[in-house]
């Protein structure tokens, strides 16, 4: 080979280099472990996640007030969106983050553009740090339970001292033994639903309805029986003439459903508010409201008034009347609250450190109360249809909480009240970028913020074999298809 | 082969590889946003990439064809309302994309049609 033959050789470095950053970037879009992760410090300078927004809601990502990088949170729900680097199967975020004043925190990722559902994970709940509870598990529950309580609370229906976060417990297994029917008067106003266990095998509440023809037209009051949200039984019944003006008659609708298996039944009953049930008659023992109960008014049916009388284990009511007679001092358990002007809703906290329901009095009726648990009429019909949700205003200790169902991991604690949670979801192969939503209910209302500082983004999918890599290869085909023909 | 002739020609090649790497990322970028640029950001090699091929056009030794300078001329005005649109970003990155590697094709056409067959 001559001296001209070898220099031309050298003419091909610049080639091979060309082909080497080619290959280089293909290799960053297709790497052969089928993992790739980011680390992103939070300070807004990354290609692959964005800050938090709107940003009125947030501080400008960089250089923050006490000397960190990241972005300050005050309010929620903020949101954010990464850039997926391919094709994966799964993401998992780890978060440094440092809550202040917030006791929970969740992050989610949008699972439905057109209805904005997200798909949340817990990420922080600040009883659990405490050294009083311990991770457990019983059979395929999982969960925290308090130091003293057996971790085989976890997977019972004991709703009293159970409660989940983003998760589903041991269903409820108890029926009542078949009785005689008993009436219980009632003014109940609008849509409710009713939380029963069967007598023997059968459902039957008998719900005598008074159409007040407050607003002219018939009214159709609608009934569901449900099982595990499923509905198993359906009826309707017309009340009130379509020219009706004055308090329609009294009208007897009966539901009845049998053979039914041990478990709690939801009766729903959809009406407008025109509608009143006046009583309820029913051989089940156990049955209660909830959340919603809204105490009507007798005007036109009696000349008294009717006292709101039930029984709760709600910790914290909302109250609220549309009517001058509705002003009145509602109690709950030791607590009251003076509802003093109508369309405003007013809020009973509990502060008491009692487990067992409450007597909650509305003495002239004609209210309408939401709580974050039910109501029964008597106290010995109350009885808890599912376990209480964790929020940010629950309290373990107060609320008699001891074990909770959740797939909660406790994040780990880093210097000066920093910590890392870690929170993984299923991807969808068909998206280019993932939107985030962090969510730290009462965050304003508690003056409080949530401080993020760095985001490692790990994306996963199985390694790179023959079939894998003709799976991602046409589903980038079918990307990109989709994305010039849009 | 003199040391000049053979520096020429690799910087030729170097061109002409630059220019066909930066073809080929802007190609992968059009067809899937985000698969090159928060890796390496091609821009700034690809106006190299042209600047080299114009210039390399313009003092090649046989005389230049007549729509060369015109063609540069338009080649230049591309970039120009390149580097508006990425600053008032009012056109959509696909299309900054397509009318950059329009301005790198016109450039390496322009290149071919001014000497293909010339000796540095």
């Amino acid at each position: 080979m001559n001296r001209d033959a070898i220099i031309r050789t050298l003419f091909v470095i610049p080639w091979l280099a060309a082909i080497s950053v080619i290959g280089w970037v293909l290799i960053q879009r297709f790497p052969p472990s089928g993992t790739v992760a980011f680390d992103v410090p939070f300070d807004g300078s990354s290609a692959w996640m964005d800050p938090f927004l709107p940003a009125e809601r947030t501080s400008s990502p960089g250089l923050q007030e006490g000397g960190w990088r990241g972005q300050r949170i005050y309010q929620d729900p903020v949101y954010t969106a990464a850039r997926v680097p391919g094709v994966y199967d799964e993401v998992e975020v780890v978060l440094e983050f440092r809550p202040v004043r917030q006791t929970l925190i969740e992050f989610g990722i949008l699972r439905d553009d057109a209805s904005l559902s997200f798909d949340f994970q817990p990420l922080w709940f600040a009883p659990l740090q405490e050294e009083a509870w311990s991770p457990a598990s019983s059979g395929l529950r999982n969960g925290f339970v308090r130091d003293g309580s057996s971790d085989a609370l976890l997977a019972s229906s004991n709703y009293q001292k159970l409660a989940v976060w983003h998760a589903s417990s041991t269903p409820l297994a108890m029926r009542d033994e078949r009785q005689d029917a008993e009436k219980t008067e009632v003014s109940l106003r609008g849509s409710h639903d009713f939380w029963a266990l069967p007598s023997g095998d059968t459902l039957a509440f008998a719900f005598e309805l008074q159409d007040s023809n407050r607003k002219k037209g018939r009214d159709t009051v609608v009934f569901h029986v449900m099982k595990n949200e499923r509905i198993i039984h359906s009826d309707a019944v017309g009340i009130g003439g379509s020219q009706d003006e004055k308090m329609g008659t009294v009208v007897s609708k009966k539901i009845e459903v049998s053979g039914l298996e041990p478990g709690a039944y939801r009766i729903q009953v959809i009406a407008e508010d025109d509608v009143f049930i006046r009583s309820i008659t029913t051989p089940t023992r156990r049955w209660v409201v909830g959340p919603r109960l809204s105490f009507g008014d007798l005007v036109g049916y009696r000349d008294d008034t009717q006292t709101g009388t039930a029984w709760s284990d709600s910790r914290h009511l909302v109250l609220e009347t549309f009517h001058t007679e509705g002003l009145q001092t509602v109690a709950f358990g030791g607590d009251e609250v003076n509802v003093s002007r109508t369309h405003d809703a007013f809020q009973l906290d509990r502060t008491d450190t009692e487990t067992i329901p409450q007597k909650l009095v509305a003495p002239v009726g004609d209210i309408r109360v939401i709580g974050d648990g039910w109501f029964a009429f008597k106290p010995e019909a109350f009885f808890a249809p599912h376990p209480r949700r964790i929020t940010a205003w629950t309290d373990p200790d107060t609320e008699g909480i001891d074990a909770v169902v959740t797939p909660y991991m406790r994040p780990e604690p880093l210097e000066d009240g920093w910590y890392r949670g870690t929170v993984r979801f299923k991807l969808d192969p068909a998206r280019d970028h993932s939107r985030f939503a962090l969510s730290a209910p009462g965050l304003l209302t508690r003056a409080g913020a949530v401080d993020i500082r760095r985001v490692t983004l790990t994306y996963r999918r199985p390694p790179l074999s023959a079939s894998e890599w003709f799976r991602v290869v046409r589903q980038e085909i079918a990307n990109a298809w989709h994305r010039i023909k849009s | 082969m003199t040391s000049i002739t053979f520096i020429k020609r690799f910087l030729l090649h170097c061109i002409w590889a630059l220019s066909a790497t930066v073809v080929v990322l802007f190609f992968m970028e059009f067809v899937i946003p985000g698969s090159v640029t928060p890796y390496a950001d091609p821009l700034p090699w690809a106006v190299i990439a042209i600047a080299a091929l114009s210039v390399d056009a313009m003092i090649r030794p046989i005389a230049p064809k007549r729509w060369l300078r015109p063609a540069l001329g338009i080649a230049l005005l591309i970039l120009s309302l390149l580097t508006i649109s990425t600053e008032i970003n009012a056109w959509g990155r696909s299309t900054t994309i397509l009318i950059f590697v329009m301005g790198l094709m016109i450039g390496m056409i322009v290149w071919f049609a001014s000497g293909r067959n010339a000796e540095p």
